[in-house]
């Protein structure tokens, strides 16, 4: 969701809108203490998407760990309101801001860092300006996904005011460019699923703790696949051998992923079917069970037990479901205790 | 310390036969059993607090925030240093609950209808975990000033700042501002929980479309103003 295309007091930029800043990300650097760290591309070449390699002096629990990326973005001159532009977010005057918020997707903890500023006269010309986001993060922060998300808002505020623009210090105007994602522990995996070990049960279930699914993360404490490594066919959904490595590359696990879909679902709706109502996806916040659940359902149809059931498996056979698989799937998952 | 997990069905499965009140028969190492004897250290002195303050039986808040500053001060040692990355792994704190202090979390929460919370299954309801962020989300750098503005909260207090992380995570300086504001109100005003209650909520509307950090002021201004705003809808 963008935080700051819910606003409808004030003008600010829809995600069409900001396309005209033409956003274009520079590789990543990360550094632990002293030493740089590789990052690796991935995802496509379009993504701004980097996996942390494993390094030998570093760890996300005992050291700190600096990011930066430097972007740059043109025709800002466009965001103030003097050249009568239709983008215009700001008043001649003002200060506009960048900066970034950041979450780790399984530390439970969330900030912003400032970025830069800039004037309508420090971009009076309609090239492109390079900016940088530098951060350190303490030790014992960060685990799972890195999310870095830039943000335009409302720096400074001029003497002038006009109706439809913002005039508190702090208020969101866009959110611009692509999220930096940087997994630093595990696969990146989107769709949470544990692995446990369980005598005489199924193959495979779901555990669900959804208590406000606007509010929670979709992350295995509240949805979770949960598969059986005590059940005879877990080797088969592993999709190898059972003395080798298995990537869930199988007919089964694509069937057992399914029908985790259709639980979340069905779950969802018997549940919570009246706040989902009128709900477009990008209404939800980003990275809750909801804005999962809105993403997802773009391409599958809840209407009843028959269309929920075709078209999951539908979009898991298709390009969408390959993009899915290759996120669930990901290495070698590890074992549960 | 090598920091063990629980799986949620595990652990429901260990407590299945679990008679309250009984301590754990074995131990996996002996971190473990060092880190009981530290929480049990922490639950008595804990108790002994309460004691002495004359707030034994009244409601379980005396107890939970001492014992809760215990918690977070074993975990903040050498031994058993606790990060918010490992604090937030649902899985150590199940092990704990079950595994190390099974005992104190079924005295606090003697009903076995709230064990699925409180021991191995809301996430944010862990009983040890729960105590943990609520010190570290109200840490005023020190125990005794932490002590000090979080007294006169509730069980209300603790529930409505650990369950609202959204999405993406806490905010710490946010939090430890809110709950050093609220103290300051406590004096002043008589519905301090009703006061904070809404306080909350209208930081969550507030947080859709503006970045408290980067307010005129930053946070300890976009605090105030919070706080001002309910006070005068109050009483206008």
């Amino acid at each position: 969701m963008s935080r700051a295309q819910n606003l409808t007091m004030h003008r600010c930029l829809t995600s069409e809108e900001t396309e005209s800043l033409i956003f274009s990300p520079m590789p990543p650097k990360a550094r632990g203490t002293g030493q740089e760290l590789e990052l690796t591309a991935d995802g496509t070449a379009t993504d701004n998407t980097y996996s942390l390699q494993p390094d030998d002096e570093w760890n996300a629990e005992d050291f700190p760990l600096s990011i930066s990326q430097g972007f740059s973005l043109s025709t800002l001159n466009l965001l103030f309101d003097g050249n009568e532009s239709p983008l215009a977010v700001a008043l001649d005057g003002d200060t506009i801001g960048i900066m970034a918020t950041w979450w780790s997707s399984q530390s439970d903890i969330t900030g912003c860092e400032r970025i830069g500023t800039f004037t309508a006269e420090d971009v009076a010309d309609a090239g492109s300006h390079v900016f940088t986001f530098r951060k350190t993060f303490d030790p014992g922060t960060l685990k799972g996904t890195l999310e870095i998300h830039y943000h335009l808002y409302l720096s400074k505020k001029g003497e002038k005011k006009k109706p439809g623009f913002a005039h508190e210090v702090g208020t969101l105007l866009a959110d611009i460019g692509l999220p930096l994602s940087i997994i630093l522990d595990g696969t990146g995996s989107s769709f949470p699923m544990t692995v446990t070990e369980a005598e005489n049960r199924p193959l495979w279930w779901t555990e669900i703790n959804i208590v406000d699914p606007f509010e929670e993360p979709f992350t295995e404490d509240y949805f979770s696949l949960v598969l059986n490594a005590s059940h005879p066919d877990y080797d088969a959904l592993r999709g190898r051998g059972k003395n080798k490595k298995g990537t869930f590359d199988s007919a089964l696990f694509r069937e057992v992923l399914a029908g985790a879909i259709e639980e979340l679902f069905l779950y969802l709706n018997q549940n919570y079917h009246s706040q989902f109502e009128g709900v477009e996806p990008g209404d939800a916040p980003e990275g809750t069970i909801a804005a999962a659940a809105l993403y997802l359902k773009q391409f599958i149809d809840p209407q009843n037990m028959m269309t929920l059931h075709e078209s999951v498996r539908t979009m898991l056979s298709n390009r969408l479901g390959d993009t899915l698989k290759k996120e669930v799937a990901g290495d070698e998952m590890e074992d549960v205790e | 310390m090598k920091w063990r997990t629980l799986s949620k069905d595990k652990a429901k499965e260990l407590m299945e036969d679990y008679i309250p009140g009984n301590p754990p028969m074995q131990f996996d190492d002996d971190d473990c059993k060092m880190l009981r004897q530290e929480l049990m250290d922490a639950w008595h002195e804990a108790e002994k607090k309460v004691a002495e303050t004359g707030n034994q039986g009244k409601n379980w808040y005396p107890m939970d925030m001492e014992f809760g500053l215990g918690v977070y001060r074993v975990f903040s040692g050498e031994r058993f240093h606790m990060t918010p990355r490992l604090a937030a792994d649902t899985g150590i704190w199940r092990y704990i609950a079950v595994k190390i202090i099974p005992d104190l979390v079924t005295t606090r929460w003697p009903e076995e209808k709230s064990w699925n919370d409180r021991i191995f299954s809301k996430p944010r309801r862990i009983y040890p975990k729960f105590l943990w962020w609520y010190i570290y989300l109200c840490w005023q750098g020190n125990e005794k000033d932490t002590r000090m503005v979080i007294e006169g909260n509730s069980e209300d207090t603790i529930l409505q700042m650990v369950d609202r992380a959204g999405a993406n995570g806490y905010r710490p300086e946010l939090y430890r501002a809110i709950i050093k504001r609220l103290f300051f109100f406590s004096t002043i005003t008589p519905d301090t929980m009703e006061l904070f209650r809404r306080v909350m909520k209208l930081n969550t509307a507030r947080l859709v479309t503006t970045e408290p950090e980067l307010t005129e002021g930053g946070i300890p201004q976009y605090v105030e103003e919070l706080f001002n705003y309910i006070n005068e809808t109050k009483t206008s």
